[in-house]
């Protein structure tokens, strides 16, 4: 029987020997393949003894994708040890379909067609039901095998069916409650969620929430259902949508959002009802499934990422000047010492290593698509620079605020406002109430209090925070426009773009300004480039792209802002007079 | 601001004050009672969540810390936007403080009016000997305020737990003043809502052409 696969042990009672009772009171499941044929079929053997009755079932009764934990009560075919090596019944195991006839029969006559589903439990689980229908079974031992095996399992399945059925209906109460919590306020369910790590409920990958997700984005690839076609709609409308307002644009897609949450949930749409009681029949009793929070993952998926260019360009050119104005006051501050931000002495600096990895959270929020996700790397920027800087005192807001600003501009944070607006846009109110809320604002306030910093705020020139004389006695010197050539890879063309620039700037700068005037997402994918009779050299971060135009004035040689990786063939001539 | 039909009332509460008056202290010594020190260790004190039950009602409040600095001032609308209680702190050993609290007040009344609920504490009462803010004028101009008053020392847990208890009180007294008069509004609201999904949804986007 090497075509068995023993799946597990579980406690069940021997019939037909009492003296081995104790020694073979396992209840064995076996599977079958049909390897000729290739079903997808496969036969389950239940074996109480090893020389006594085997349960015979297909796979068809088993639930969820582990063996061990439904069973189907309707279709069991019992039979002895010698009736199974018979070679008729063994042709029986290669064939499903006759399997499951014979199964049906016997059910029917057994006349336990009820459907119970029994949770057949892993070895080391002692549970009530199963030493109950020991302990019921081992007082008449001398029935017949058979009947007592059906005696058993009718009285334990009975027994447990009425449990399970107990527990569905404390569990559909219970949800009933859920439901009614999303139906006035569709996404209440976050406030309780409280710390970081609880946002992201639902929304993983594994665990019962990723069948629902799983199904959700099925129903938007069906185009022939109402939610995809209305999907497909929204995102259409919205990328020929004329708005220049990012926040309108936001606004509507908030809507939008709990709108087709609201949808799924009341109205369902195919088999949605159907998977989501499904799913509720593998909750523990432990566990219950956060739909608003699968869904809002679903609807990130769906509506937010594919807007999601178009909004960061809208963004971008709505807050042009705020982005300009934070990357210039973040160019002072890094000249500022932390007493002239405002942190109190006593009050420690994340150190460089902490910054790294500050910046990596913020980075991984800039590149994520979803609000959720992005708030998820704020948080966890935030709770590392907490940790590096906690001493002796518990840190509060007055700590909180300078550092967090400080922390922004080491890490060059220039899209800071643009990712804050983002997610305060796109977020369900209700979350913002609570503790991502609170943050969020932090990173707001954090830029208001970074903006002072700049040279074109009006209280600039009483706040402390100047750099150096040297540094100032250049800037006094006005500013220069550098042009630069911007290769569109989409269009196949070149735009000279001029940007204003303050002498000395290095090329880090120049990049990031033509990052935002170009609204690339990507900017760590963009350098500089000298481009002198069609050689490319990338300028390094800290080169002064100014000085080194001065230095080859009069020679076709240009600046090229473009992505690293790529290739592209410039025109011989002409580039200077390029417009 | 929002309550779930479960009965749970959200409140959110704002901590205004100068810098160095105990903001932080109130905060910490009234969280404190719930988690122990090994908590408190991993615990930011800028925004905390403390659930309470007051007449079967179960409240949760959430905490909203601010900086105090002068030159962070202008921000405080970003934070006491959409809050139901305000707690004033001033300290009784500096004067200014006092007058920081007059300014919030005022500020807050004409953002706000009267949605939101003020508090007025005067902490560190255990370095009483060296009290400037007179006793009287604090008292009389809460009373003409319509705020409370509460004398708290975070050090010596004096008063911290009465100024919550007191400030949640109102907070769910003026909650349910005002969805008695919303009740017909909110109804109103749920239809709406009831019925958007259910037509091309669409139209949201549409209607920014």
């Amino acid at each position: 029987m090497k075509w068995f696969k023993k799946l597990f042990r579980g406690k069940f009672v021997k019939s037909t020997e009492p003296k081995s009772v104790k020694a073979h009171n396992t209840f064995r499941i076996f599977t079958s393949e049909n390897k000729q044929k290739k079903l997808p079929e496969k036969q389950i053997v239940a074996e109480p003894t090893t020389e006594g009755v085997f349960a015979l079932t297909t796979i068809r009764n088993f639930r969820c994708d582990s063996l061990n934990e439904y069973v189907f009560e309707s279709e069991w075919v019992f039979v002895t040890r010698e009736k199974l090596m018979e070679p008729k019944f063994q042709q029986h195991l290669t064939k499903t379909e006759t399997l499951t006839k014979l199964c049906k029969k016997l059910a029917e006559r057994s006349g336990h067609k009820k459907q119970a589903m029994v949770t057949v439990r892993p070895p080391t689980c002692h549970c009530n039901d199963l030493n109950y229908a020991e302990g019921g079974l081992m007082k008449d031992q001398y029935v017949n095998p058979f009947k007592k095996l059906f005696h058993a399992c009718a009285g334990l399945l009975k027994r447990i069916y009425s449990r399970i059925k107990k527990y569905f209906c404390k569990i559909k109460d219970e949800s009933s409650v859920v439901y009614e919590d999303q139906n006035t306020d569709i996404s209440n369910s976050y406030l309780s969620a409280g710390r970081v790590r609880a946002l992201r409920g639902g929304r993983s990958t594994r665990g019962a929430g990723a069948a629902l997700r799983a199904y959700a984005l099925h129903l938007a690839q069906d185009k022939s259902t109402t939610f995809a076609q209305n999907v497909d709609n929204f995102i259409a409308c919205t990328l020929d949508s004329k708005e220049t307002c990012p926040q309108i644009m936001m606004r509507n897609m908030r809507q939008f959002m709990s709108g087709m949450k609201n949808y799924l949930v009341k109205h369902g749409e195919r088999e949605f009802e159907k998977e989501v009681e499904k799913e509720r029949l593998k909750l523990k009793p432990t566990e219950f499934l956060n739909i608003d929070a699968i869904l809002e993952g679903v609807m990130h998926r769906l509506v937010v990422r594919p807007l999601r260019s178009k909004l960061y360009s809208l963004l971008a050119s709505w807050h042009s000047a705020d982005v300009r104005q934070l990357h210039s006051a973040i160019e002072r501050a890094q000249h500022a010492t932390p007493l002239q931000l405002g942190i109190k002495e006593s009050t420690k600096v994340p150190s460089s290593a902490v910054l790294a990895v500050i910046s990596k959270h913020f980075l991984k929020m800039q590149e994520a698509d979803s609000p959720l996700d992005k708030l998820e790397n704020l948080l966890a920027a935030i709770s590392v620079m907490f940790n590096a800087i906690r001493g002796e005192r518990t840190l509060g807001a007055d700590d909180l605020l300078p550092v967090l600003a400080w922390t922004v501009a080491r890490c060059r944070l220039v899209c800071a406002e643009l990712e804050a607006e983002l997610m305060a846009g796109l977020l369900p109110a209700a979350l913002l109430a609570g503790e991502g809320g609170y943050y969020l604002t932090a990173l707001f306030s954090a830029v208001a209090v970074l903006k002072r910093l700049a040279p074109d705020s009006g209280s600039d020139t009483s706040t402390p925070w100047r750099r150096g004389s040297a540094e100032s006695a250049r800037e006094g010197c006005g500013v220069a426009v550098v042009r630069v050539a911007l290769p569109d890879e989409c269009r196949g063309s070149i735009r000279r773009v001029a940007l204003p620039c303050r002498p000395g700037a290095r090329a880090r700068d120049l990049c990031r300004a033509h990052a935002h005037a170009a609204a690339i997402t990507n900017p760590q994918d963009y350098a500089l480039f000298a481009l002198h009779d069609g050689q490319e050299t990338m300028l390094n971060e800290n080169d002064c792209p100014q000085e080194v135009m001065s230095e080859k004035s009069g020679q076709n040689f240009i600046l090229a802002y473009k992505r690293i990786d790529a290739k592209i063939a410039w025109p011989q001539q002409a580039l200077l007079s390029y417009p | 601001m929002s309550s779930a039909p479960s009965g749970t009332h959200n409140f959110k509460v704002v901590l205004l004050g100068e810098g160095c008056v105990g903001k932080t202290s109130i905060l910490l010594r009234y969280i404190e009672d719930k988690f122990n020190d090994k908590h408190l260790t991993t615990l930011q004190a800028t925004f905390l969540n403390k659930k309470l039950n007051i007449n079967g009602k179960r409240i949760n409040l959430s905490i909203w810390d601010t900086a105090g600095q002068e030159k962070f001032h202008a921000l405080g609308p970003i934070y006491y936007r959409n809050s139901n209680g305000a707690i004033l702190v001033y300290d009784i050993t500096d004067e200014d403080s006092f007058g920081k609290v007059k300014n919030w007040v005022k500020e807050l009344k004409k953002m706000l009016g009267s949605d939101i609920v003020l508090v007025i504490a005067g902490n560190k009462v255990d370095l009483e000997h060296e009290r400037t803010v007179p006793l009287e004028e604090a008292e009389s101009y809460a009373k003409m305020v319509g705020a409370k008053h509460f004398y708290t020392s975070a050090k010596l847990n004096q008063g911290v737990e009465e100024l919550f208890l007191e400030l949640t009180r109102e907070m769910v007294e003026r909650f349910e003043q005002n969805s008695q008069t919303e009740v017909n509004r909110t109804s109103r609201v749920l239809v709406v809502e009831d019925e958007a999904p259910t037509q091309s949804s669409c139209c949201s986007g549409s209607r920014s052409n």
